[in-house]
């Protein structure tokens, strides 16, 4: 599924869902966002949602608290926010400023 | 430099070259030579050639002669370097400088009792000058070879090795300091994309000791690595490094530690779901 909010959602399986970012998705207005993930996730629960960091070079606090409340949003269906392909410079720049784990799951790649 | 075409070519009249050299090269002799920072050789030929190029650019009808200046600043640099790397100073080669620069100073002084003065002093700030520059150049190379040292270092003692399918091993060898962190952090971050690694082992047998900023940067190492997905494994902690660790006021609960590589390496198959059996 396309979506004119900034992002691809695509089915895999019966298991899980992938969100690709595209770069005009706006973290600072997730409402929108949320609800259609939501919309989908009511639909069509599904334990695990990949979200695909390969495009993001930076992760900033804004996008952080996106990533966030996308997690919380995705919980409330019992699925898992999992964050995958994420850069070095990714990482580097959301070390710098939090402090603890974060609400979603991080892995190298989608596993099986 | 107007004052080199005011009073150059004057002085230039007034000094006798080859005497100019000789003198040097006995003084080099008797001090460089004797102490092996120079050859014999080495003091004949680069004599003539200061010696030349002083009295080019005091001959100069240009007032900015910069190929001349830069040819000679190049050359006192070489003949510092070498000095230095036979085990002399820079006070060595200050005092050649100081002697060439006294030497073409007396044969001003003697000359046929003129009043000499003001040509005197352009000499004097001449030849301060020139060695200043000189100094600086050779600073700057010397500050260009101390940091490509160092940033060999810097790649020599942070080895990350695959050393099973999705498991690397970074032994940290001496001191850990911020600069020495980040580096770590951004090659190991880039391995981590590249090999897809799933477990990390931090081996910390080569660390002596740790303080609370090392810990600081060794967290953050840990958690740039579980943010890519990765699980960080410490090993290698020494008990004087575990009591430190105790007594720092800080949360080691993301920190997974084993005292040993090969402990480490049983955990990483375990995070990996692989079972090793005797054939």
């Amino acid at each position: 599924m396309k979506s004119n909010l900034g992002f691809n959602l695509t089915k895999l399986g019966s298991s899980s869902l992938l969100m690709e970012p595209y770069d005009n998705l706006d973290p600072l207005c997730p409402g929108p966002m949320i609800e259609t993930i939501s919309n989908s996730l009511f639909k069509t629960p599904v334990p695990k949602l990949y979200y695909d960091l390969n495009k993001i070079l930076i992760i900033d606090e804004v996008y952080y608290d996106w990533l966030c409340m996308l997690s919380k949003a995705c919980s409330i269906f019992q699925t898992k926010l999992i964050a995958i392909n994420i850069k070095p410079s990714a990482a580097i720049s959301l070390s710098s400023f939090i402090n603890k784990k974060p609400p979603f799951e991080t892995e190298v790649e989608m596993s099986n | 430099m107007m004052e080199l075409k005011k009073y150059g070519k004057k002085i230039l009249k007034k000094i006798d070259l080859s005497s100019v050299t000789e003198k040097i090269i006995d003084a080099g002799n008797s001090s460089l030579a004797k102490e092996k920072l120079l050859t014999d050789e080495e003091i004949h030929d680069y004599t003539y050639e200061l010696v030349e190029l002083f009295a080019s650019l005091l001959g100069e009808s240009k007032a900015m002669p910069e190929e001349t200046l830069n040819a000679l600043k190049h050359l006192m640099a070489t003949v510092n370097a070498k000095i230095q790397m036979r085990g002399g100073s820079t006070e060595s080669f200050l005092q050649l400088m100081h002697y060439i620069q006294y030497t073409f100073m007396s044969e001003i002084v003697n000359y046929e009792n003129e009043k000499n003065d003001r040509e005197f002093l352009f000499l004097l700030k001449f030849f301060n000058n020139i060695v200043m520059d000189a100094f600086r150049l050779y600073q700057e190379e010397r500050e260009g070879a101390l940091q490509a040292q160092k940033e060999e270092f810097l790649a020599v003692s942070t080895p990350i090795t695959e050393i099973w399918d999705g498991v690397l091993s970074l032994p940290v060898i001496g001191t850990l300091d911020s600069v020495r962190a980040m580096d770590l952090m951004g090659k190991l971050l880039k391995r981590i994309e590249e090999k897809r690694a799933k477990v990390i082992i931090l081996d910390l047998t080569g660390v002596s000791s740790i303080d609370t900023q090392v810990m600081h940067h060794l967290i953050q190492v840990i958690r740039a690595t579980a943010l890519m997905g990765s699980t960080a494994i410490m090993t290698g902690i020494r008990p004087a490094i575990a009591s430190s660790l105790a007594n720092l006021n800080l949360n080691l609960d993301e920190i997974q530690t084993n005292s040993t590589l090969a402990e480490g390496l049983k955990q990483a198959f375990s995070i990996l779901g692989i079972k090793v059996n005797k054939i």
